[in-house]
C-alpha cells in the first residue's frame, strides 16, 4: 500500500509541482492551502504517514499545526522560505523530523521524505521492477527468483533507481546520496556502476542514459 | 599631569611667593623697628651720661687745671655716672674703659668730635656702640657707650622662627584647602567625563547631570544637547537600517516563493515523463511565475530609481484622469468594477508619469477590494486627489502597516490577483517625492478612501 502524505502549502504553484512529483513517485496525498482547513480535516481523516508543512500559512501556521500532527503521530517535514536559524531550531525542537528551505530541489525533497519514512518504519522494504525484486531488509536482489550478487554500492544505486523509476536522476545527486558528499572520485564512478548493473541484471534497454544529466530506469 | 594637580601646584606656588615676600618684608620692618628702638634707648642713656658728666665737670673743674688733674677729675666724674660698658677718652687718649675688648678696633674711637653709632659683633656678641663728643675745660672728651644687644637679636631670630612656623602651618592648611576646593570644583567635570565615556560605549540615552550654573554647567548642557542630537541621529540610522533589513527580508521571501515553483516545475518537466496536459500546466505555471517576478522587479526598480528621473511641473488634472482611465480599463473590465472620475479644471505640481503610476496603483487596490459590479470613484478637488471604494476595507489595526513594502492585508487573495505588496509602498514613495502625503481612512466592509494631499504652492520645494 502506498504511503499517504499531507501537504499544507498556500502557494498553488508550489503545491502543484509537489503533488505531481508525489504522484509520479507513487505516493498518495492530500493538499491543503489553508492551515485551518487542514486542522479541521484531520480529526476525520488522519491516516497520513507524513506531513509537509509550510510555516507561513493562512488560517493556522505550520508551528501550530505541529501540535495536531503530534497528537495523530504524523511525522513532519517543514517546507518553508524561512531560512533563519531560529525558525529552523524552533521547527526541529518542536519535533519536526526535517526542515527544507525554499527553493529546494524536488529530488532532495523526495529523498528526505524517504529518509523520514524509513526512520519511522513506514517505508516499503520490498521494491519490484518487472522481474527484479529487491529486499531492503536483508539487502538481496533476485532476478526471476534467482539471487543476483551485487556489491553494496551497486545495491544502493539499484534501490534508488527503482524507487524513483521513470525519473531522471542526475549523476551529482546519485553521487551525493549513495557515495556521500565527501566522495572524491568523479561522476565516472556512477557510470561504471551503472554499466555493472546493466550487465548483471540485463537492464540494457530499461536503464537509460539521459545525455548531460544522468540515468533513468524506464518502465515503458 | 591632571588639571586639578596643575591648578593646585600653581595656586600653592603663588601662595608661597606672596606669603614669603610679605612676611619677609614684615620681618625686616619689625627688626629695624626693634633695633632703632634699642639704639634710641642707648642714645638717651648716652645723652644723659654726657650731659651729667659735662655738668659735674663744669661744676668742679676750673679752666686752669693741669692736664693730669683734668684727667683725674674727668675719671672721677665719669665714674659717678657710668655704667660698666662705657668708654671715656680725653683728647684721643682712653681715660676709662673696662671693656674686655678694644672698642677702638670696632670703632674709630680716635675719631673725635663726630658722635657716631654703629652695630658690631665682637667675640660673638652683638653690640651697639653709641658715641658723642663734648668739649669741657678746653679738653675734647669722647664718650662711648657699648650696649650688648645679643638678646635683642635673639628675640628677633625667635620672632622669625615663630613667624616661620605659623606661616608654614598656614600655607600647608591653605594648600590642603585649595586642593579640596579644586577637587570639589572639578567634580562636575568628572561626572561629565563619566557620562561622555558611557555615551562613547554606546549608551546613547545617557545624559550628564547639570549641577551648576557655571561654565561647567554650561558645558554639560551643551554636551547634553549634542548627545541628544547624536542619539536622535543614531536612532534614525538604526530605524533606516531596520527598515532596510525588513525590506530585504521581505524581498527575499517574495522572490523565493515564485523561484521555488519555477525551479520545482522545471525540474519536474526535466526529470519526469509527465502526461502532456500536466506538462503544459507546469509550463504555464512557470510562465506565470516568471511574469510575476518580472512585475516585481519592475516595481522594485521604480521604487529604487524613483528620485533620479523626477521632473515636477504644473500639469492640468484632466489629462491625468484620462490616462488613469485608459491605463486601468482592462483590469477593471476583468474584475467587473466601474471607475468614476470627478475632476476640476485645476493644475497640480507633478511628474505626470509617476503620478499616473501612483493613481493606477490606487485604482488597482480599490478595484481589488471591490466586488464585481461596484463603482470606485477617483476625484480631485483643491490640492487633493481622492480614491474612494466601497469594498472590503482595511482592519483598523492593520491600517498603519499597509504602506510597508510587501505588507498585504489578505495575502492569498492579493496574490491571486497578482499583487506584489509593493503598490502602496511605491505610492507613498511617489507622493513623498512630490512633497505630498497619503492619508488612508477605512472602515471594514464599508470601504476605503485614500487621499493624496499636495502641499500648498508656496511651501512646496523640490526635495
Amino acid at each position: 500500500m502506498a504511503n499517504r502524505i499531507l501537504v499544507a502549502e498556500d502557494d498553488r504553484a508550489i503545491s502543484g509541482f509537489i503533488a505531481n512529483n508525489l504522484q509520479y513517485t507513487g505516493y498518495e496525498f492530500a493538499v491543503f492551502a489553508d492551515g485551518a482547513d487542514a486542522a479541521r480535516a484531520l480529526p476525520g481523516d488522519h491516516a497520513f504517514d507524513l506531513a509537509l508543512l509550510d510555516v507561513m500559512l493562512p488560517g493556522m501556521d505550520g508551528f501550530e499545526l505541529m501540535e495536531l500532527m503530534k497528537k495523530y503521530n504524523i511525522p513532519v517535514i517543514y517546507v518553508t522560505a524561512k531560512a533563519d536559524i531560529s525558525s529552523k531550531i524552533k521547527g526541529l525542537r518542536d519535533g519536526a523530523e526535517d526542515y527544507i528551505v525554499k527553493p529546494f530541489e524536488v529530488l532532495e525533497l523526495l529523498v528526505r521524505i524517504e529518509k523520514v519514512l524509513d526512520r519511522v518504519g513506514k517505508l516499503r522494504r520490498v521494491l519490484q521492477f518487472r522481474d527484479i525484486v529487491i529486499s531492503l531488509e536483508d539487502r538481496t536482489v533476485t532476478l526471476c527468483g534467482e539471487k543476483v550478487d551485487l556489491k553494496p554500492l551497486e545495491f544502493d544505486l539499484l534501490a534508488m533507481l527503482m524507487r524513483y523509476k521513470d525519473r531522471t536522476l542526475p549523476r551529482e545527486r546519485l553521487l551525493n546520496e549513495i557515495w556521500g558528499i565527501d566522495f572524491v572520485g568523479g561522476t565516472r564512478t556512477v557510470d561504471v556502476h551503472v554499466a555493472n548493473l546493466r550487465k548483471k541484471l540485463n537492464l540494457y534497454d530499461e536503464l537509460k542514459s539521459v545525455s548531460k544529466i544522468g540515468y533513468r530506469l524506464e518502465d515503458a | 599631569m591632571k588639571l586639578w594637580l596643575k591648578i593646585s601646584l600653581i595656586c600653592t606656588a603663588v601662595l608661597l611667593v606672596v606669603v614669603g615676600v610679605c612676611s619677609t618684608l614684615l620681618l625686616l620692618v619689625s627688626r629695624d623697628k626693634v633695633l632703632s628702638l634699642t639704639v634710641e634707648n642707648v642714645k638717651a642713656e648716652q645723652d644723659n651720661l654726657t650731659s651729667s658728666f659735662r655738668q659735674m665737670m663744669t661744676l668742679y673743674g676750673r679752666n686752669d687745671l693741669g692736664r693730669l688733674e683734668a684727667r683725674s677729675l674727668a675719671l672721677y666724674c665719669f665714674r659717678q655716672f657710668t655704667g660698666e660698658t662705657s668708654v671715656l677718652t680725653m683728647d684721643g687718649e682712653t681715660v676709662y674703659s673696662n671693656l674686655v675688648f678694644d672698642p677702638g678696633r670696632s670703632l674709630s674711637l680716635t675719631d673725635t668730635g663726630v658722635p657716631s653709632d654703629c652695630f658690631a659683633t665682637v667675640n660673638g656678641t652683638h653690640v651697639v656702640i653709641v658715641g658723642s663728643g663734648t668739649n669741657v675745660l678746653s679738653h675734647q672728651f669722647s664718650i662711648y657707650t657699648v650696649q650688648d644687644i645679643t638678646n635683642v637679636y635673639g628675640d628677633i631670630s625667635q620672632l622669625v622662627w615663630r613667624f616661620g612656623v605659623i606661616i608654614l602651618t598656614c600655607i600647608m592648611a591653605g594648600v590642603v584647602l585649595i586642593i579640596a576646593l579644586i577637587l570639589y570644583a572639578m567634580q562636575p567635570v568628572k561626572e561629565l567625563s563619566r557620562s561622555v565615556r558611557r555615551i562613547a560605549r554606546g549608551e546613547y540615552a545617557q545624559r550628564a547631570p547639570v549641577v551648576s550654573n557655571d561654565e561647567i554647567g554650561e558645558l554639560a548642557r551643551d554636551f547634553n544637547s549634542m548627545a541628544g542630537a547624536v542619539q536622535a541621529h543614531v536612532e534614525e540610522l538604526k530605524d533606516v537600517a531596520q527598515r532596510q533589513q525588513l525590506f530585504i527580508g521581505g524581498l527575499t521571501h517574495e522572490f523565493k516563493t515564485p523561484l521555488t515553483s519555477v525551479i520545482g516545475h522545471a525540474e519536474t518537466l526535466l526529470y519526469t515523463k509527465m502526461p502532456p496536459d500536466a506538462a503544459e500546466n507546469s509550463l504555464l505555471t512557470i510562465h506565470e511565475q516568471c511574469k510575476w517576478l518580472e512585475r516585481l522587479t519592475q516595481k522594485l526598480l521604480k521604487l529604487v530609481t524613483l528620485q533620479e528621473d523626477l521632473e515636477i511641473k504644473e500639469e492640468p488634472v484632466e489629462p491625468l484622469m484620462e490616462a488613469v482611465r485608459a491605463g486601468t480599463a482592462e483590469t477593471l473590465q476583468q474584475r467587473g468594477v466601474l471607475l468614476e472620475t470627478v475632476s476640476g479644471e485645476g493644475t497640480l505640481p507633478m511628474d505626470f508619469d509617476l503620478m499616473l503610476s501612483l493613481l493606477i496603483n490606487l485604482v488597482d487596490n480599490a478595484s481589488k477590494a471591490s466586488s464585481p459590479g461596484q463603482t470606485v470613484t477617483l476625484r480631485t478637488y483643491g490640492r487633493t486627489i481622492e480614491m474612494e471604494d466601497r469594498g472590503a476595507g482595511i482592519p483598523a489595526e492593520e491600517l498603519s502597516r499597509v504602506m510597508e513594502p510587501f505588507y498585504m492585508v489578505d495575502k492569498s487573495r492579493s496574490k491571486k490577483m497578482g499583487g506584489t505588496g509593493l503598490g502602496l509602498a511605491l505610492a507613498r514613495r511617489i507622493a513623498e517625492a512630490h512633497g505630498a502625503q497619503i492619508r488612508i481612512v477605512s472602515e471594514q466592509d464599508r470601504g476605503t478612501t485614500v487621499r493624496v494631499l499636495f502641499p500648498d504652492n508656496k511651501t512646496f520645494t523640490n526635495p
